[in-house]
């Protein structure tokens, strides 16, 4: 006899009714997850970004916004590293030129995918010429290495002190802070 | 007037380069074609020469030398023929400039923006000082002054 027959004659089951079997399935399936979540990997986001041929990132945490490309107007006697002003809905965000930071080539005519990533960081607000932003993810701690000891004195300067892979490709994470705070000074 | 209530400023405005500069009118006591100034008695500069060296003379399609004088001085600036003059603008629509700016606010004459209506660049008038172009002139002036007359040992 079947349990469905069972129930449908009225008799009582054997053992723990059904609904009690299936919760408790239920219940360890949610223990398990809980402990595999806990022990699994805490992450940081990231806004992977282009400078020419080269990927970088910063933190998730001190990009406020990605906005299209819209042309700068040039303040005259502002420093080099600074591009100029942009109104983003009313208020006026510098641009910084992190091409000639780091040693670049400046950029060129803007494209389709040329962005204006506006950072926070240091109690600064700017907005920074990109490329293009090529993704917004959470990368697991272990997948941020030391970067290459090769690396540039120009950019090793600006970066965080770690680096991550994206498509095959060396991603260099930078500090907008540090950026700013050289502005400044 | 107190700091709460409204104030507004009114300012002449002029394109160079495609650059929108706003000059506050007070102190302006006029202005005439570069082509036809007579006058000689006080200094007179080029707007570009203090602000923006990237700029030069050939870029003024009509230099206009405009008049300032206050109880302490008088010069003239040659600006480009101006596009508005005594245009409005409230408070609420004048920007400081960015924080990353403000150690070259201390010493450059452009001193905050102003919103105009307009998409982009159009929309944004970098406001100029005359007082501080009139120090920075005079100082360069001075520098060359110096060079093309060396102290005789």
């Amino acid at each position: 006899m079947t349990e469905e027959q069972t129930l449908e004659n009225g008799e009582a089951p054997r053992g723990k009714e059904k609904s009690e079997r299936i919760l408790d399935a239920v219940k360890e399936r949610q223990n398990r997850q809980r402990e595999s979540e806990a022990v699994e990997e805490k992450t940081v986001n990231l806004v992977i970004f282009t400078l020419g041929e080269d990927f970088y990132g910063f933190y998730g945490e001190e990009i406020k916004e990605i906005l299209p490309y819209e042309p700068v107007t040039f303040v005259p006697g502002c420093p080099d590293n600074l591009l100029g002003v942009i109104n983003v809905r009313g208020d006026i965000e510098s641009v910084v030129n992190l091409h000639l930071m780091m040693g670049l080539s400046s950029p060129g005519e803007p494209t389709r995918s040329t962005r204006i990533v506006i950072a926070s960081a240091e109690g600064i607000r700017s907005g920074i010429l990109v490329d293009g932003v090529e993704d917004v993810l959470d990368v697991p701690h272990s997948h941020i290495k030391r970067p290459l000891a090769t690396l540039d004195m120009a950019i090793r300067e600006f970066a965080v002190g770690g680096e991550t892979l994206y498509n095959e490709k060396y991603v260099t994470i930078l500090d907008a802070g540090k950026i700013f705070s050289k502005i400044v000074q | 007037m107190g700091p709460m209530e409204t104030e507004t400023l009114f300012i002449l405005l002029f394109t160079l380069k495609g650059m929108r500069f706003g000059v506050d009118m007070e102190g302006i006591c006029g202005m005439e074609p570069l082509s036809e100034t007579t006058e000689r008695e006080i200094p007179i500069g080029w707007f570009h020469d203090v602000l923006a060296p990237e700029i030069s003379r050939s870029d003024y399609r009509l230099p206009m030398v405009l008049y300032f004088q206050n109880a302490k001085s008088r010069f003239g600036v040659i600006i480009e023929s101006p596009e508005a003059v005594n245009r409005q603008i409230d408070l609420e629509n004048i920007r400081p400039l960015p924080k990353l700016m403000e150690g070259m606010c201390r010493s450059s004459p452009i001193w905050g923006v102003a919103l105009t209506p307009g998409r982009g660049q159009e929309g944004i008038v970098l406001l100029t000082d005359l007082l501080r172009w009139r120090d920075l002139f005079l100082k360069i002036e001075s520098k060359k002054a110096t060079v093309a007359s060396p102290a005789v040992s």
